[in-house]
């Protein structure tokens, strides 16, 4: 495989097909499982309510995002 | 079912549910994206808080007490706002996980996150953050990625690159141990 393809990939300007990944991982000495599980949709649901939410509401949101980050890296000072 | 109209459009106020958890005198850590943004990790927005709470009767009692009192209702698949249900200590015995709309915004209660034991696991290693006056008792973020990682979504992918490049560089000594 050409170097540029891998440069690619890591800079995230391409992906791999899923056969191409399964080589690169027994390659590493690793393979892929995957499995279904049941959709959550615990995002959709936010998105929602985040989508009915006022401007002045959703300044407050991140408002209070900034004050919890706010927070942590105080304690770390 | 009783669905509560207007339950799911309520603003985000995680300082009232800390300090409604606090004040009935709930056992819990807090986790999720908002556990690691209280780590002071740049992580993007949550929209919601998430805890792991003691799993023991009393403990439990306690917990639906102060979510009666948050005005809590249970956050259902499809549904825009919530639907009522009887709080008590016996709603959480059927389920491990189960997402609220409260008045100050979305809560979640997980008894065992993915690949943790729940509480007794994750308070060994929690910490205490001041938030807004309020003592919170925060999962070490080395237990919040374990559980993220665990959890194995793809959506986490990303944030858990930069939570461990930012758990590497700031460890957490500096901050005081949580003694429940």
């Amino acid at each position: 495989m050409p170097q540029s393809t891998i440069s690619a990939y890591e800079r995230d300007a391409r992906q791999p097909t899923l056969p191409q990944l399964e080589r690169f991982l027994k390659a590493a000495g690793f393979q892929l499982r995957m499995h279904l599980s049941p959709y959550d949709d615990h995002d959709d649901i936010l998105a929602q309510w985040e989508e009915r939410l006022t401007p002045e509401q959703k300044t407050s949101v991140e408002a209070e995002m900034q004050a919890a980050l706010a927070a942590g890296q105080r304690r770390r000072t | 079912m009783n669905i509560v109209e207007g339950s799911g459009s309520k603003p985000f106020d995680p300082a009232q549910i800390l300090a409604t958890l606090n004040r009935h005198k709930v056992q819990y850590v807090v986790i999720g994206g908002f556990g690691a943004l209280l780590h002071g990790a740049p992580v993007p927005p949550t929209k919601d808080l998430d805890v792991t709470p003691a799993s023991d009767r009393e403990n439990l009692s306690r917990l639906a007490a102060a979510l009666k009192e948050l005005e809590a209702t249970l956050r259902a698949p499809g549904l825009i706002d919530g639907v009522s249900i009887l709080l008590d200590d016996k709603t959480f015995e059927r389920m491990t996980t189960m997402t609220f709309f409260t008045k100050a915004g979305a809560f979640d209660a997980s008894l065992r996150p993915d690949g943790t034991e729940g509480y007794p696991d994750l308070v060994r290693g929690a910490v205490l953050v001041e938030f807004k006056g309020e003592s919170t008792p925060v999962a070490a973020l080395e237990d919040i990625i374990r559980s993220k990682t665990a959890a194995g979504r793809t959506k986490d992918l990303n944030v858990l690159a930069d939570l461990r490049t930012y758990a590497a560089s700031h460890p957490a000594g500096g901050l005081p141990h949580y003694r429940a």
